[in-house]
């Protein structure tokens, strides 16, 4: 019984540590990617979590609806030289309608996501979602209809 | 006599032996031992140096002569490189002039310019600015702004193009940014992409896109600011920097601060009197933990690696 309950214990401090090691991303401004090549990016985001990051699978689309009709677009996230996994999200004007760009991030078996909303300025912070899965399409649906504050600053 | 047979040395040696027993033991002659000391005690003759050698080296220590005194005639005369200037006047065609190191140019009321630097990037110069172009060398671009305000945009590595003024000089880290200052160095700084490291005598302030950092005769350059940070912190802010605000000042910046205004504490941290530091780490950590490998202890040591690690990680919230 002694055997048991040190067991479960066990079990119970290894999955709290692998949950301090999940996969996750931090979405932020150019100036924390520390590159001045990607000083005009629209957004960086790291990925952590990743034991190994030459393994870790990145993607992102610009998902939008312009006058009504829903537009989608790849977007080519550049892995940063001054930082390992993190990424720039290339400048990407959006001038009309409304645009949040969707970023998949994988690692092994694990799976993380971002909503990023965007607005004439740049990425909104405060309306971001980090995810713990990729970002299904409903979600993505709810984020463009969700109202975004106006300009208020990813900057 | 010695002609040597195999397997018959051991004979041959005992003969020799016998015959060197047998050679009577003769005097040497005083003539040669006088000649032995008298050599031992004259100078020892310099070594001869072939013609071709002593050639060799005279060519050598010339060349590094030349190219020492040349590298000196370089860094220390102003650079001829040109850099285009384009004039506007008014309503007036734009007209195109070149500049190089050592020049001035002066916009009046009526009349701004832009200036290619190189080919790292431009400057617009707005009216009423005069300005002074001091170096053009690939790795050094110097401007030297008396008054007025000017718009740089670079595309370069960091720390290739510098605008020196009399309270501080604004050293490019990959940017765009709008400088104006007055006659007695009192300016503003504000960064629109990248970063720029506004110094002048040991202090620095790292200003990121988004933010802002008023200069003045000699303080220097106050505390980075965003320019979305309440009116209250500003205001606060100036008087800390300028006005010997002290502690009270301070008390209002934390209390207005918001997460996105720890660029400004981050500077304020080793800004502060050595008894108000902790005021300032702990509003820092009531907005996010500090990263692994950031210790209060080193924070409040300032060790200088520990607060470049806090900083670039507060970064991704700027």
């Amino acid at each position: 019984m002694d055997l048991v309950k040190r067991l479960a214990s066990l079990a119970l401090f290894a999955s709290s540590l692998a949950s301090g090691q999940n996969l996750s991303l931090t979405i932020g401004n150019s100036v924390a990617g520390q590159d001045y090549t990607m000083k005009s990016a629209s957004f960086v985001f790291r990925v952590n979590g990743c034991a190994d990051l030459s393994k870790a699978q990145v993607t992102a689309v610009a998902e939008g609806i312009v006058g009504g009709a829903r537009r989608s677009a790849p977007l080519h996230p550049v892995p940063l030289q001054s930082q390992a996994g993190v990424y720039a999200i290339p400048d990407r004007s959006n001038p009309d309608g409304k645009w949040v760009f969707v970023v998949t991030a994988n690692c092994g078996n694990e799976t993380a996501g971002a909503i990023v909303p965007m607005n004439g300025q740049g990425f909104v912070r405060e309306s971001t979602q980090l995810l713990s899965h990729a970002p299904s399409p409903s979600e993505i649906e709810a984020a463009l209809k969700a109202d975004t504050p106006s300009p208020a600053p990813g900057h | 006599m010695f002609s040597r047979k195999p397997g018959n040395r051991p004979e041959d040696e005992r003969i020799v032996a016998e015959g060197l027993t047998r050679l009577p033991v003769v005097k040497a002659p005083d003539a040669i031992w006088n000649s032995i000391e008298a050599s031992l005690r004259a100078p020892k003759p310099l070594e001869t140096i072939p013609p071709r050698r002593t050639f060799a080296w005279t060519f050598a220590a010339a060349a590094a002569l030349l190219v020492v005194a040349g590298t000196a005639v370089y860094w220390r005369a102003p650079h001829r490189t040109r850099w285009e200037v384009v004039r506007t006047t008014g309503a007036q065609a734009p007209r195109t002039e070149t500049i190089s190191a050592g020049e001035w140019l002066q916009t009046d009321s009526s009349s701004t310019a832009e200036m290619r630097i190189g080919t790292i990037g431009t400057v617009e110069i707005e009216p009423g600015t005069r300005l002074r172009v001091l170096t053009t060398r690939p790795n050094d671009n110097r401007l030297s702004l008396a008054h007025g305000e000017i718009s740089a945009t670079i595309s370069a590595p960091p720390k290739l193009f510098f605008v020196e003024t009399k309270s501080a000089t604004a050293v490019d880290l990959g940017c765009q940014y709008k400088m104006k200052v007055d006659d007695s160095g009192n300016g503003l700084l504000r960064v629109t992409l990248g970063w720029v490291s506004f110094e002048w005598h040991g202090r620095e302030s790292l200003v990121p896109a988004g933010a802002s950092c008023r200069t003045r005769a000699i303080e220097g350059p106050g505390t980075p600011f965003f320019d979305d940070a309440p009116k209250s912190l500003t205001a606060a802010l100036d008087d800390f920097d300028f006005s010997n605000g002290g502690e009270a000042a301070l008390r209002t910046i934390l209390a207005n601060a918001r997460p996105r205004d720890t660029l400004t504490l981050w500077h304020l941290l080793s800004r502060v009197a050595e008894p108000l530091r902790p005021l300032v780490y702990d509003r820092m950590i009531s907005f996010a933990p500090p990263p692994t490998g950031v210790t209060r202890e080193k924070a409040m040591a300032l060790d200088p690696q520990t607060l470049k690690m806090w900083k670039d990680e507060l970064a991704w919230t700027w």
